[in-house]
């Protein structure tokens, strides 16, 4: 272990103090990062013994609160509740954005990279259909202009 | 055929609840029913209306089971703060209806001494918790007995965990203060 390491495994007898104070006595509640540092000064140090002793005394009086487990009632009618009601409720927001986004990992890389490509899929198409178009001859165009001319009637 | 819900995470079965699968719903409100009653329980003091808190709570788990951001919290965190929330509303609706020690009956006449005692001491240190200000008494339970880390507590009450090892501390002292008030023999040598 370097010198870094055997640091970062210490504390202080202020801090351990500071520990028992809000978190109690009961290792099991101590901060993750802090707890085998607690520990190791709990091993060596008697006043943290001491220290850990009195909280634990007001830990085992909350443990005495009684409580009352939920009834299979309310159970049943929490799920009764939920039974006649429909599907839960989305804003429009919500939906369009649940639509386009998907709702699961693969769905949230698929769906934006439709979406995208469906315009440009969309162009590509209308594109090579108009160029695609029959070619019109020119004594075609001559006789459509004829007609329109007559369409419009003479000129006074 | 049956539903792959046995094992699902909680994120999973909210996928599910999106999408209006009531046996999901079902299956979560199994999962997490006994912790969160005892939440609400714990914050408000009593069992009936922890019932009407946690039955809530529910509802809107189905109902705004399209805004769970699962990236954002842990499900159980976010449940929690929920029912937080719903209890300081309780109160706020609800003042002035706090436990008084001195109004309890402690002792029953028809007990056995031994169990008396555990009941008047069980008695007073929930009067004692019910006297804490709201935010102490919700970040001692949340620790105490959700066993929830610092960071989730922390999270559910929307506060740094420095603010919360605040209200630990400054719960915790209130607590000892009050109890040793009621009763020296309680708590020996603090």
């Amino acid at each position: 272990m370097n010198k870094k390491q055997t640091r970062k495994m210490m504390i202080t007898i202020e801090r351990f103090s500071q520990l028992l104070d809000a978190y109690g006595g009961d290792a099991k509640r101590w901060p993750l990062e802090e707890r085998a540092a607690a520990l190791k000064l709990l091993e060596v140090s008697s006043e943290a013994h001491h220290l850990q002793q009195s909280a634990l005394t007001l830990d085992n009086l909350l443990n005495r609160i009684p409580i009352s487990s939920p009834t299979t009632a309310l159970r049943n009618h929490i799920i009764a509740k939920i039974q006649k009601s429909t599907k839960p409720t989305k804003d429009a927001w919500q939906w369009l954005v649940e639509w386009l986004l998907g709702t699961t990992t693969l769905e949230h890389v698929l769906r934006p990279a439709f979406a995208l490509a469906l315009p440009l899929l969309l162009g590509i198409t209308i594109g090579l259909n108009l160029t695609a178009l029959p070619e019109i001859d020119e004594q075609q165009w001559v006789f459509e202009d004829e007609i329109n001319l007559l369409a419009l009637g003479p000129l006074e | 055929m049956p539903r792959k819900t046995v094992n699902t995470s909680d994120d999973a079965l909210m996928q599910q609840i999106r999408l209006g699968d009531h046996h999901a719903f079902a299956k979560l409100v199994d999962r997490h029913l006994n912790a969160l009653h005892g939440f609400a329980q714990r914050i408000l003091g009593n069992s009936a209306d922890a019932d009407d808190i946690v039955q809530e709570t529910f509802l809107r788990v189905w109902h705004k089971a399209s805004q769970w951001q699962p990236k954002q919290a842990k499900f159980s965190t976010w449940l929690h703060s929920i029912t937080h929330n719903l209890c300081i509303d309780f109160h706020r609706r609800d003042k002035g209806k706090t436990v008084d020690i001195t109004d309890v009956e402690l002792i029953s006449p028809h007990q056995p001494t031994d169990s008396r005692q555990q009941e008047d001491v069980a008695v007073q240190v929930e009067a004692a918790l019910q006297q804490l200000p709201e935010s102490q008494r919700s970040a001692i339970i949340l620790c105490h007995y959700q066993y929830m880390s610092n960071r989730e507590a922390a999270e559910t009450l929307g506060i740094s965990i420095s603010a919360l090892e605040s209200l630990m501390a400054r719960g915790r002292r209130k607590l000892k203060k009050i109890l040793q008030s009621q009763s020296a023999d309680l708590l020996g040598d603090f």
